[in-house]
């Protein structure tokens, strides 16, 4: 937040603290902020509060995919708007992982690249992964659904997830949503256990997306999940 | 040769815009307050309106940022079609929290309902702010260049919907417990 923000005076402190909430205040607001929660029982109670809130708001309203009739209804229906690939490159995976190793400050993140590495291992290996990633918590997985996952089936409903991408451990979804959003990825659902996100991207700018996704300082890796890049 | 920039064909724009479809339906639901055939019923409009002046577009800018302007702006135009036609919508009740009559008649089985139900009953302008920051994840520039507001109003709003579900959800089963 900047410095000329002028909110009503009697909302001034829950303003601020929602602000804080957000990382929108600046680096000596945020500090201050963070102090005052620290010291503060009823205002740390506060914080929690709100972002209790949020998660309820989220909860009431979430993100879902859209429905093949729904897109039809709205006239984008379109080929590319269909998941490209039948399944994995594993090679293209790996040759773009090394090459984010290698554009990677390794001295910076190391302990952020080796979870997006293990997840686009793991997504890239077998394909379980991403199947787990799209089942109902607890479902079983059969080889068949594992594949239909990857593929182009017409089960699949749009949005076509194309990409994994996981944010640095200051990142919250709120914000990740936001960083995705302006690279021009679109997150779907919420992170799997280990963080990381299926994210949709327009399949023509898929690469200058990524790329886009890379070069943030606050995204520890962001790869595609099937072999249209070949 | 002139150094304009070339379109897309209108199929790449469509597919792009699938891309971020889910997005742009979560935001009209909480435009509509979380009723879904509402929201749909503006993601309609919205995507109708757009294709039909997808010319307007400025390539090299964001088609994302255009379109969630777009709805925005038709989500406004929609609420003062129907003040024109003297249904009452809360456009101008900014800052409005429940009163205490109102909130004394409310009681909620779980803190997910009273949150819908407060998103349902909240103020349009506060809810404007509400889904762009915390549903969509937008942050307060972006929020105040999207529906024309100064950050300061960003921030007092966004503060103020979180006051109001926090208002609702207080009436929830943890404050039958603790009676």
């Amino acid at each position: 937040m900047n410095r000329n923000m002028t909110p009503p005076e009697g909302d001034a402190q829950d303003s601020r603290l929602s602000a804080w909430l957000d990382g929108e205040l600046d680096t000596d607001g945020a500090q201050a902020m963070s102090e005052l929660v620290t010291s503060d029982e009823t205002l740390a109670a506060r914080a929690q509060r709100m972002s209790r809130i949020d998660d309820l708001v989220r909860a009431a309203v979430p993100e879902e995919s859209v429905p093949d009739a729904l897109v039809a209804r709205l006239g984008l229906s379109t080929p590319a708007a269909a998941p490209s690939a039948e399944i994995v490159d594993l090679s293209a995976v790996r040759r773009q992982r090394e090459e984010h190793r290698r554009a990677a400050a390794p001295a910076a993140r190391p302990r952020l690249l080796w979870r997006i590495a293990a997840q686009v291992a793991v997504i890239g290996g077998v394909g379980v992964a991403a199947a787990l990633w799209f089942a109902p918590h607890g479902a079983s997985v059969s080889q068949s659904d594992e594949y239909r996952t990857l593929s182009n089936h017409p089960q699949v409903s749009a949005p076509a997830v194309n990409a994994v991408v996981i944010f640095g451990d200051a990142v919250d979804p709120a914000a990740a949503h936001r960083i995705a959003g302006a690279a021009g990825a679109n997150l779907i659902g919420t992170p799997n256990a280990a963080g990381a996100w299926k994210a949709a991207i327009a399949p023509g700018r898929r690469d200058d997306v990524l790329s886009t996704l890379r070069a943030d300082p606050r995204v520890a890796g962001a790869e595609p999940i099937d072999g249209a890049n070949r | 040769m002139t150094g304009t920039v070339t379109k897309p064909a209108d199929e790449d724009l469509r597919g792009r815009i699938v891309a971020f479809l889910p997005r742009l339906r979560r935001f009209c639901r909480g435009l509509a307050g979380g009723d879904g055939d509402r929201g749909d019923d503006l993601l309609q409009a919205a995507v109708e309106r757009a294709l039909s002046r997808l010319d307007q577009w400025q390539p090299g800018t964001s088609l994302e940022n255009w379109m969630f302007k777009l709805t925005s702006n038709l989500h406004i135009d929609q609420i003062r079609s129907l003040r024109a036609r003297g249904i009452a919508v809360d456009i101008d009740e900014a800052t409005d929290l429940p009163g205490v009559d109102e909130l004394e008649r409310l009681e909620f089985r779980s803190e997910l309902e009273a949150a819908r139900a407060a998103l349902a009953a909240m103020p349009q302008d506060l809810r404007n702010v509400m889904t762009a920051v915390v549903l969509d994840g937008r942050s307060y520039r972006d929020t105040a260049q999207l529906l024309d507001l100064p950050i300061g109003t960003v921030m007092s709003r966004l503060s103020r919907a979180r006051q109001f579900v926090d208002s609702y959800v207080r009436r929830g089963p943890e404050r039958m417990v603790a009676a």
